[in-house]
């Protein structure tokens, strides 16, 4: 698509991206001012249900050689949603900076968290550009400080505390009171046993090969997981799917819009 | 009796402190108990063990620091293993750290086994634009990664990379991922029939025993287990150390048990109690 | 699969053509049944209970961006906030997200001029909180603790921080309400929260909530969906049981 490719010429670009910008500025506010609410609603529904074709019918035209005639769109569209999106990026930091400054200013309890956020910020975000573009050696040392030495340990503790809620919620959560309760436990118990090394010792006695193998408890640990988790997980994947087309389906049609609304 | 009906309501910080210290045993103490590899990772071992001469593995290092525990331990096995066999691999990742953390595993490998950066593998590094991504890479690699990561150079400045002009020269690709972008792999897999097996954190690993089902996928590393089994069928360096954290495991998956055994005890005999008084 | 093959683009069809012609006959009038769910029925209850401790609520969408798991938060959300707005209960709203930002804040303020509370609005309820997921775990755990939440709601796209948030709002005494059609995570909800949204109950939340006839006839939709996956697979295990001619049929009915 001769329209998508890119352009060289520095000076073209910056008139390009300068024209877009102030255009698309323009267009918006033009439409903000002059067009009722209703109006908006009706373009903002055509606009889904647009954006919803356009790939519904590449997909499912007849392609030739992996080809229809929408086939070439796709990947110019795709790129120019992903930078409508990218648009999106500053308005987190425009949050994070209207709740926080609005702390520091009105000295709200714990206020200094506030100030410890934009102090972090600025000290991530400086010594990130200082290492990668001008190479100083003491950014680099500060990011790796921060990166590797804070960020990457802070994460990884998080994850490990998972370790010990797991234990804390199978505790209080695992009773026996009725019969589902108990095969739901058996099996938990048989699963867990047949992960580790303990589990394989308890049967280690049983032969490796012939039928009887069958009841050790590897075997058994993974005929539970590749027979009945497995027709499981496909059977909550049908519903999944077939939920997943319906509420795509309510969106492209802009049918969850009373919700949103706020409406009854 | 009293007692047994409190087993109900250990406090949490017990059950903490319990598991911390079981956990640690193992590390300090050794203890010997059989371990089994499973199918899966066999099917993985011998996709490596098979895979023609002429074709380049593919690493997804679809992991971060937070799955370090589990991910980085079978992103190692692999990567020894792929240099034990001299298999040419490229490693890149939807995740930023992956990538990175990777790139310091197979260059500390690398000095083991006598390999070089650019000849025996290279890094892409990180990829955004998803699936629309990978459809072009499978068209057109050279086209679509313009340089590597590490060293910042053209591809076709090394030898691995000017293999791989599509994605008819990749013969296997292992996605290692702390989350669910093996689903981009999975479409790749069935568009273009290229061997795939994931290695995946344990808690993902009941969503893919489907794509192993239907042969979407030749193997998987289920956790920090896979990754014990993997070291255990090449013989790695570090099979010893991932025997002992799968012993420590083990404490763990038995002080639940324990628990959940003592909270039932303990609710029976207060339900006895009920009825009987 | 770029494009579709002549089987899947009948099963698709099928399939979207069922739920919009439950959608049509919904919008003509007729009625739908919908099973009781438990975790919509206590809804207005989990809301009660904030209200009567005057703590205030917690909605958390989890990792979800713009898409559909997110709209369906959203319409949950908005119900809830409306609930809570006419009986002056603060909902604290942390996104993970910033693209959601901006309709999420405006959900939460038609939500709250639905109730006729519009100057009660705070918009400092509704904010980016982290798109780190560890970050943003620690974050909601900060909040639940700081502001003594009663209710909590988990809705939306969830990972490895769903068993962080579920304990840490148990421990806080948290009435909790999860939903995810992650079925990676259902089990750590089950086990952490009081009431729990599995699989498909999920996406049924809206038609729950609003009882729209459009919505509802969509759920209706959905069931006849299923019905048409489940005669497939049905036949397809006959088939490839049969052998033969009849196999290769089904091997190859979505090549």
């Amino acid at each position: 698509m001769r329209i998508f490719h890119p352009v060289k010429d520095p000076t073209l670009l910056t008139v390009y991206i300068v024209a877009s910008l102030v255009g698309s500025f323009l267009v918006l506010a033009l439409m903000h001012k002059f067009l009722s609410m209703r109006a908006k609603g009706r373009f903002i529904t055509a606009l889904t249900f647009l954006a919803g074709f356009f790939y519904s019918l590449e997909f499912f035209l007849p392609a030739k050689n992996g080809k229809n005639f929408l086939t070439p769109w796709v990947e110019p569209v795709g790129d120019a949603l992903a930078v409508i999106g990218a648009f999106a990026f500053p308005l987190g930091l425009i949050s994070l900076a209207v709740v926080h400054w609005g702390n520091i200013r009105r000295r709200r309890e714990g206020w200094y968290f506030s100030l410890f956020l934009f102090i972090a910020m600025l000290a991530m975000a400086l010594s990130a550009f200082l290492n990668h573009y001008a190479h100083l050696s003491l950014a680099k040392k500060i990011y790796s400080c921060l990166f590797d030495g804070l960020y990457i340990p802070l994460g990884v503790a998080m994850m490990s505390t998972l370790a010990f809620y797991i234990v804390s919620a199978a505790y209080r959560a695992f009773r026996v009171t009725n019969v589902d309760a108990i095969l739901m436990m058996g099996a938990a118990i048989i699963v867990m046993l047949g992960q580790i090394p303990f589990g394989m010792w308890l049967t280690s006695w049983l032969p490796m090969q012939g039928i009887v193998s069958s009841l050790r408890i590897e075997n058994v640990s993974n005929w539970f997981m590749t027979i009945v988790n497995m027709s499981v997980q496909r059977a909550i994947g049908f519903g999944l799917a077939v939920g997943g087309i319906a509420m795509a389906l309510r969106v492209w049609f802009s049918l969850e819009r009373g919700m949103q609304m706020g409406g009854k | 009796m009293e007692w047994l009906i409190q087993l109900r309501q250990i406090k949490r910080q017990w059950i903490y402190l319990s598991l911390a210290v079981l956990v640690s045993i193992p590390l300090f103490f050794k203890i010997r108990l059989p371990f089994f590899v499973g199918p899966q990772a066999k099917g993985l071992y011998e996709a490596v063990k098979d895979l023609p001469e002429d074709k380049v593995v593919l690493l997804a290092m679809d992991w971060g620091a937070a799955t370090k525990g589990e991910s980085m331990w079978q992103a190692q096995a692999i990567i020894e293993h792929l240099f034990k066999e001299k298999k040419p691999f490229v490693i890149l990742g939807y995740d930023i750290q992956g990538p990175q953390l990777s790139e310091e595993l197979a260059e500390k490998l690398a000095k083991k086994y006598g390999r070089n950066y650019g000849e025996d593998w290279f890094n892409v590094g990180f990829i955004t634009g998803g699936l629309p991504l990978l459809l072009r890479m499978a068209k057109n690699f050279q086209a679509t990664f313009k340089q590597d990561s590490v060293k910042r150079k053209p591809l076709s400045t090394f030898p691995v990379a000017r293999r791989i002009k599509d994605i008819n020269d990749i013969g296997l690709i292992i996605d290692i991922t702390g989350s669910g972008t093996y689903g981009d792999w999975i479409t790749i897999q069935t568009t273009y029939k290229v061997p795939l097996a994931v290695a995946c954190t344990a808690v993902i690993t009941p969503d893919l025993y489907p794509f192993l089902d239907s042969k979407q996928l030749i193997g998987m590393l289920s956790g920090l287990k896979g990754a014990a089994e993997y070291e255990a069928l090449i013989k790695g360096s570090h099979r010893k150390t991932t025997l002992k954290m799968m012993m420590s495991q083990s404490m763990a998956h038995l002080l639940i048990i324990i628990l959940i055994v003592l909270a039932n005890i303990g609710l029976y005999i207060e339900r006895r109690r009920r009825r009987s008084g | 699969m770029e494009h579709a093959t002549t089987g899947v683009a009948i099963l698709e069809l099928s399939i979207t053509g069922a739920i919009l012609f439950s959608i049509f006959l919904a919008r003509g009038g007729r009625e739908f049944f919908l099973r009781k769910i438990a975790a919509f029925s206590v809804i207005d209850d989990a809301i009660g209970r904030a209200v009567e401790m005057g703590r205030p609520i917690l909605f958390s969408a989890g990792l979800s961006g713009l898409g559909v798991t997110f709209f369906q938060a959203l319409a949950i959300l908005s119900y809830v906030v409306r609930r809570a707005a006419e009986y002056g209960v603060r909902v604290i709203v942390p996104l993970f997200a910033s693209e959601v930002y901006p309709l999420t804040e405006e959900v939460c303020k038609e939500a709250y001029r639905a109730a006729g509370r519009l100057e009660e609005y705070n918009p400092s309820d509704v904010f980016f909180l982290s798109n780190d997921q560890f970050a943003y775990a620690s974050g909601v755990v900060g909040i639940m603790h700081r502001e003594r939440t009663a209710t909590h709601f988990f809705l939306g796209d969830f990972a490895a921080e769903s068993l962080i948030l579920a304990e840490e709002g148990h421990s806080v005494g948290a009435v909790q309400i999860a939903g995810t059609p992650s079925t990676l995570q259902l089990p750590f909800f089950v086990a952490a929260c009081d009431y729990t949204l599995i699989g498909e109950e999920y996406y049924a939340a809206s038609a729950y909530v609003s009882r729209e006839p459009i919505i509802v006839g969509s759920i209706k939709g959905q069931d006849l969906g299923k019905i048409i996956l489940l005669l497939l697979s049905l036949s397809g295990v006959i088939g490839m049981t049969l052998g033969g001619k009849i196999a290769i049929i089904f091997q190859n009915l979505f090549r």
